[in-house]
């Protein structure tokens, strides 16, 4: 297992970035850049598993129905934290993950994908169900859809992954000055926008080596 | 269990077992447990295909007090049940079974070409005589 993975690897779940490195992430509609202060495992593990019927203050899930997309509270991030995580049914359900409630997660222009209980049939180490979220109020959601011609009692859901603490990276301006000397406030302002847009070659200079990930849908 | 099953990873099967119980004749809601057959003039329901997915058969379990015929079927889409094996024996206070090695490898799967060629791809089960308890485990291809 790489100690250090691309964010999407196949193998087996692991840290995309180590302690000190940077982190640029896609985040409410512009780049942020990151130092990992902190990251520890979230293991497989029953606090990480959660039944969608339960939440939802149901006692089934109907036959060939929906439990609408909700929050899913143990996938909350404080401010500061970003989550990094893989799932999969438990269950015979397919789950339709929304990150933010309103933004379908691994859609495209005409469809949603879902993952089922055959994810890991095929793809074992659940790697095409890779998700990162960051911070407040960037929640996933979570819908589940029963294919079943009968009603099922449980539709859980087991999560699995990373936990990171992120420090927002201040980016050292003080050499951007103007041919007197002074700091040239129009030319670091351009910078500072350039580095929300994600400019690379802004990002090498000003931030240095990162690794790119999205944490939301796009 | 079935090796079916047990190389799903590569053939993508789950394991299932029978998910209804139910007449179609006498309009019982289906519903999940064990099959308790109706008699001759019942087509009762064992396992219902979900949409878009197809099943195998992988162990079959039957108990009749009476002796008594079972007949597996499918349901043509002009709701006339067609058998997809030849006809079993329950012997009187003996429980049957076949397993897959003893199963013709069928496909349960919906073909909804209009009757009466289409069927709906549903396992049912009909009985000679009322009151066999049947158990069934699927694997359903996904």
């Amino acid at each position: 297992m790489s100690e250090v993975g691309n964010i999407y690897d196949n193998g087996p779940i692991s840290l995309i970035a180590r302690i000190k490195d940077t982190i640029s992430v896609y985040t409410a509609k512009k780049w942020a850049h990151y130092q990992v202060a902190y990251a520890e495992p979230w293991p497989r593990s029953s606090p990480l598993r959660i039944d969608m019927v339960a939440l939802a203050g149901a006692t089934i899930i109907a036959a060939n129905g929906v439990i609408a997309k909700r929050l899913v509270p143990i996938l909350q991030a404080s401010d500061g934290e970003m989550i990094h995580f893989r799932f999969e049914p438990l269950d015979d359900v397919e789950g339709v993950v929304y990150e933010q409630a309103g933004t379908g997660k691994f859609n495209s222009r005409n469809t949603h994908a879902r993952v089922n209980m055959a994810t890991c049939l095929r793809d074992p180490y659940l790697a095409t169900t890779t998700i990162f979220a960051m911070g407040y109020q960037r929640d996933i959601n979570l819908e589940v859809q029963n294919p079943n011609p009968v009603p099922l009692f449980q539709a859980r859901f087991q999560f699995f992954g990373f936990r990171y603490v992120l420090d927002e990276i201040s980016p050292d301006l003080s050499s951007v000055v103007n041919q007197q000397g002074q700091p040239d406030k129009k030319k670091q302002d351009d910078i500072i926008r350039q580095l929300a847009a994600g400019d690379k070659a802004t990002v090498a200079q000003f931030i240095g080596p990162t690794t790119w990930l999205p944490a939301e849908g796009r | 269990m079935s090796y079916l099953i047990t190389q799903g990873r590569y053939t993508g099967l789950i394991a299932k077992s029978n998910n209804t119980a139910g007449n179609l004749v006498l309009g019982l809601l289906p519903g999940p447990g064990l099959v308790i057959t109706l008699g001759a003039a019942s087509v009762d329901i064992i396992h219902q295909v979900p949409i878009g997915r197809s099943f195998y058969i992988t162990k079959l379990l039957w108990y009749s007090a009476v002796a008594s015929t079972l007949l597996f079927e499918t349901l043509s889409n002009a709701a006339v049940a067609v058998p997809m094996f030849p006809l079993q024996n329950a012997i009187a206070g003996i429980p049957g079974g076949l397993g897959e090695d003893d199963l013709a490898n069928v496909e349960f799967m919906l073909n909804s070409v209009a009757a009466p060629n289409g069927w709906d791809g549903n396992l049912y089960v009909t009985s000679s005589v009322a009151g066999v308890v049947i158990s069934c485990e699927v694997a359903e291809k996904l």
